[in-house]
């Protein structure tokens, strides 16, 4: 039982001490001076029990009339605010979210949410003030019809009219919403109803994140939530198709290999099982097809899949798109990522000239090992190499590099590293590495100030031990070398060092190492810088602590120099631009060259997407700047069952308990209803008239005890003694 | 000691006019013969030179032959010594409870005294039964007095607390009335005590008047009754009590205090009334079953009621049974 008018039930409530407190207070009357004690003393002796009995029961009997007339004028309700006298403000939360697609029982939930969200509506009525708003769930939550409206059949259509998301359900934001909606500080506000409309599968709920609290918003709220879908389901969706080398040069490189990340969920991932995928470049006119093999209990696994590069004039950005056959969520099934194609990559390569040639390999400068490293044979043109020096770096000549290689630091005016800021910002690579002279760095501080980077450099190389080698069985899984992992074992083990400026700390270190020594520290680390506003910027910093000169170590003479210099840069310059990619629910901004999306029929998309595909990108003149792919968010997928037990508490806590909380159809709770009793108007007046009946019986019981306390008292009519 | 005017009113206080007027007309009789030295209406149990015949008894060697009736000797040729009820006058020892139980009243006192003072003795507003108590032994006294017959008082509560020796006086009546104005009432009763007192300074039979609110264990009473009926005496119980205690008409919670030093007592007077009464009703059966069982005369009166009716219809109805007793 709750209250509508909890403040007035509590405050009389408090009258309840009323008796009490008199009973009290007659302590301190003033004696009288009696002549017959012994006969009172006598008659009290026998009568004590009984006179304690009477009035025990006459002070229970006053105590519950008060409390009794408390709650009478408090206006209780029954089941929290499940009965409503006055006009009813309804919020439906209908889940549209990528969990909606699931096949429930031969139909799209969607559309199941959509008629019991219908049918939500039917209970309400215009004539009698009543409103209706309507919130959806597919992430990020977003308002159609908030505030409530008196239009009820707009808010039907609008319902009608809905299209389902694929990007996974955003229950916090959404109540959020509601909760922005029915904040009011109006004394007499309508009690408002929000029902949320959904399957309630594990794709849509988590109840380790608490929902914003509904229960302190100045009015009284009630949360209807719909049964969660109980009928078990298995689903296995694409969580991502990345190609392996993230940028593609030229036509060089017509085959191509992407891995296929795949999720499965529901019923039966305790067994082995295998999914066929099919992948496919468009205008390529090829499929390559590979078998996705789960463990039993493995609930998401991996597939390399081949695939062959359509010719540039036919498709200058391709996508990639891998499928799954139907199942129990055919949303998931399907995922497109777009390939990085480009002519050429320019790098920048920032060192000082030396004032004489280059004689011997003892005289090669660190710019001369990273130049042989990025062009050993001859130059293809597609990979080109800008020589320039730290004096003149500047926002134009940075503005035609995908990446620079910076060698010697230490001669980086403090201006610059603004610049070098701005460059990795809109996507730039930046390489770092030591200058060769063993001078005290002086340069480190203001590298990671302006780059916005928690490293910590030392400021003077160290000398490591002789036997300090690369450590290839700690490198992570970046996805920078993936290309020469095979190989990194063999190449790095005969790579020294005898000079390193380690990096001594990082927020991150785990994720941002790429390699580390033997001895546990990092030698090349990479990260995204962040920006005061906390957002991560597209562009990534390689760090490498030991300078690629010959004093520092013999890596420039080493097979390892090349492939290494060449991963870096290239898997770097893919990894560091803003990829095209994004997914649903999540794509809430776009690639920094383009203005404008268009969908697949042409129309503008308006940010955030959220359903899953291939958009086309628009410069602010209105040219093509290449494709964007959206893919579903397959977390929201996960179609393993919830049951009312577990999201009860979940749901109570929002409300402030389970008085204000009922489920919609169901079985498993007791608390449950149908849609037409959720809303079904009742009279609360009912309940306050039967406490006030009860009271008013009380009020006989107390004065009839009162009476049969003095019952021949009344008889004489005797005026009190003036003693 | 209060001077003679304050006596005086004091007096007028208790003896209303009304109630004396009321009570003249009746003579006070002693139900029991008693002895006494002076001849008077009462009828003496010694029988001798009185003026009153009894009976005839045959003549035994040593009585005085004055008192031979010649007449029935010339008639029957008999000696007959003729016997006489001695008449003598009536000693009334007035016993006065003044424990603190008596300076209990619930009336106003302006509205039970006729006088419209609005305080009597004390200086209390209340008309207390120890008020009642000295108007009924003023007029006793009084009318005692004017009958011819000594009166003598005895004021107690623990033990004896005033007292006036026997006259026949009828000045007697002033310092009967002043010890009476002059007690405080603050101290608990010893009946068995007082009554032991009283006696050894009785040596005569008495009509003891014992006027009292009796708030005593009944056991305690008979036993102090029964010693006066062991010595010969008769007596009249008068027990006052308010009408307040008779019928207990509180009825607000309320905190009883005792007026002869019990411990304060909160009780709600609607709920303990039924009991209150009932232990009331007990005690006064068993005071009226002991004091009748001596063969003593007893009367319940009410503080609040006008002292007149009250002695008139005592006066007469003991009257009644006296005659009844002589003509039987």
């Amino acid at each position: 039982m709750s209250f509508l008018n909890p403040l007035l039930a509590g405050l009389g409530a408090a009258f309840v001490a009323l008796p009490i407190i008199l009973h009290f207070l007659r302590r301190k009357r003033k004696p009288v001076m009696w002549g017959a004690m012994r006969f009172l003393v006598e008659a009290y002796r026998r009568k004590r029990r009984r006179m304690t009995l009477e009035q025990l029961l006459l002070l229970a009997s006053r105590c519950l009339l008060v409390l009794l007339f408390a709650f009478a004028i408090g206006q209780p309700v029954l089941g929290g605010a499940s009965t409503q006298s006055g006009p009813q403000e309804l919020y439906i939360v209908l889940d549209d979210s990528i969990a909606s697609a699931a096949n429930e029982g031969g139909d799209e939930a969607f559309e199941l949410h959509k008629a019991q969200a219908i049918e939500l509506l039917a209970a309400l009525s215009p004539e009698a003030g009543d409103r209706a708003g309507l919130v959806l769930m597919g992430g990020p939550a977003r308002s159609v019809v908030s505030p409530a409206s008196s239009d009820i059949p707009a808010v039907r259509r609008a319902i009608e009219r809905l299209s389902r998301t694929d990007s996974a359900a955003d229950f916090e934001g959404a109540l959020t919403i509601v909760s922005e909606a029915i904040q009011t500080e109006e004394p007499n506000a309508p009690a408002a109803t929000i029902a949320v409309i959904g399957s309630l599968r594990k794709g849509s709920v988590d109840p380790d994140r608490p929902l914003p609290r509904l229960d302190n918003l100045g009015r009284q709220t009630r949360l209807v939530v719909a049964a969660p879908a109980e009928a078990p389901m298995s689903n296995v969706g694409i969580e991502s198709v990345e190609p392996i080398r993230s940028v593609v040069l030229g036509e060089a490189e017509r085959d191509g290999q992407a891995l296929v990340r795949v999720e499965r969920s529901g019923v039966g991932t305790g067994e082995a099982a295998s999914v066929s995928i099919t992948l496919a470049a468009d205008g390529s006119g090829a499929t390559s097809t590979a078998e996705a093999e789960f463990e039993p209990g493995q609930t998401s696994t991996e597939v390399m899949v081949g695939f062959t590069m359509p010719p540039a004039e036919v498709s200058a950005q391709p996508t990639l798109t891998a499928t799954l056959a139907s199942d129990s969520n055919n949303a998931d099934n399907t995922s497109t990522t777009a390939i990085d194609r480009r002519e050429v990559l320019r790098v920048g390569i920032v060192a000082s000239r030396p004032l004489i040639g280059q004689v011997g390999l003892e005289r090669f400068t660190p710019a001369d090992w990273v130049r042989l490293a990025l062009s050993p044979g001859e130059t293809t043109g597609e990979l080109r190499i800008v020589d320039t020096t730290p004096s003149l770096i500047d926002a134009p000549r940075l503005a035609t590099l995908d990446a620079v290689v910076l060698l010697e630091p230490d001669e980086l005016a403090s201006e610059n590293w603004p610049l070098l800021r701005r460059f990795v910002d809109r996507g730039g690579l930046l390489i770092v590495t030591p200058p060769a002279d063993d001078s005290v760095q002086l340069w480190t501080d203001s590298m990671t100030e302006a780059l916005g980077l928690n490293w910590t450099i030392a400021r003077e190389p160290f000398e490591p031990d002789v036997d300090t080698r690369i450590d290839t069985e700690t490198r992570n899984n970046t996805g920078m070398l993936t290309l020469i992992a095979g190989e990194l074992d063999q190449l790095a083990s005969s790579v020294t060092f005898q000079k390193l400026l380690p990096i001594e700390s990082a927020q991150d270190d785990e994720d941002d190492a790429i390699l580390r020594l033997t001895d546990g520290s990092p030698l090349l680390v990479a990260s995204h810088p962040s920006t005061e506003t906390g957002r991560v910027s597209p562009g990534l910093v390689v760090y490498m602590a030991a300078s690629p000169s010959l004093s520092w170590t013999d890596l420039p003479t080493r097979p390892l120099m090349v492939p290494l210099v060449q991963e870096l840069v290239r898997q770097g310059v893919g990894l560091s631009s803003d990829r095209a990619v994004r997914v649903a629910g999540k794509a809430d901004e776009l690639p920094g060259r383009a203005s404008e999306i268009l969908d697949s029929e042409g129309e503008p998309a308006k940010l955030p997407i959220r359903t899953a595909g291939r958009y086309e990108m628009r410069d602010a003149a209105g040219d093509a700047v290449g494709v964007l792919a959206v893919r579903p968010d397959v977390s929201g997928a996960r179609i393993g069952v919830s049951t009312t037990a577990e999201l009860e508490p979940w749901f109570a806590a929002s409300v402030g308990g389970t008085l204000n909380l009922q489920w919609l159809g169901g079985t498993e709770s007791a608390n449950t209803t149908d849609a037409s009793a959720t809303l079904q108007r009742a009279d609360r007046s009912k309940l306050a008239f039967w406490l006030l009946a009860i009271a008013f019986a009380f009020a006989v019981i107390e004065t009839l005890l009162a009476r049969w306390s003095a019952r021949s008292m009344e008889l004489h009519n005797q005026p009190e003694p003036s003693v | 000691m209060a001077d003679a005017p304050s006596v005086s009113r004091d007096a007028s206080l208790y003896l209303h006019p009304q109630t004396l007027a009321r009570l003249k007309s009746f003579e006070l009789r002693a139900k029991m013969i008693v002895e006494g030295v002076m001849s008077g209406m009462h009828r003496s149990p010694y029988q001798g030179f009185s003026v009153e015949f009894a009976q005839h008894r045959p003549y035994s060697p040593g009585d005085d032959i004055r008192r031979l009736d010649w007449k029935v000797y010339a008639r029957t040729d008999k000696l007959q010594i003729k016997q006489y009820q001695q008449e003598t006058n009536l000693d009334l020892v007035l016993m006065v409870d003044n424990s603190g139980s008596m300076a209990f009243g619930s009336l106003p006192f302006s509205k039970a005294s006729g006088q419209g003072s609005s305080k009597g003795s004390h200086d209390r507003d209340q008309w207390t039964k120890f008020d009642h108590a000295t108007g009924m032994a003023a007029a006793m006294a009084y009318i005692t007095l004017h009958q011819g017959d000594r009166v003598g008082l005895v004021t107690f509560a623990d033990e004896i607390t005033g007292m006036v020796d026997r006259s026949g006086q009828r000045s007697t009546w002033r310092p009967i009335v002043e010890t009476l104005s002059t007690q405080t009432l603050d101290k608990p009763t010893n009946y068995g005590r007082v009554i032991d007192q009283t006696l050894a300074k009785v040596t005569n039979r008495c009509l003891f008047v014992i006027i009292s609110d009796l708030f005593e264990d009944p056991e305690t009473i008979r036993s102090a009754l029964a010693r006066i009926r062991h010595r010969g005496h008769d007596a009249i119980v008068f027990q006052v009590l308010d009408e307040s205690e008779q019928q207990f008409t509180f009825k607000e919670p309320t905190i009883f205090e005792g007026l002869e030093g019990e411990a304060r007592l909160r009780v709600n007077p609607r709920a303990i009334r039924d009991g209150y009464l009932e232990v009331m009703r007990e005690h006064l059966q068993a005071i009226e079953r002991a004091t009748l069982s001596f063969g003593f005369d007893y009367q319940l009166v009410t503080s609040g009621k006008w002292l007149g009716p009250t002695l008139a219809k005592f006066v007469a109805q003991r009257n009644a049974k006296i005659k009844k007793g002589k003509m039987g």
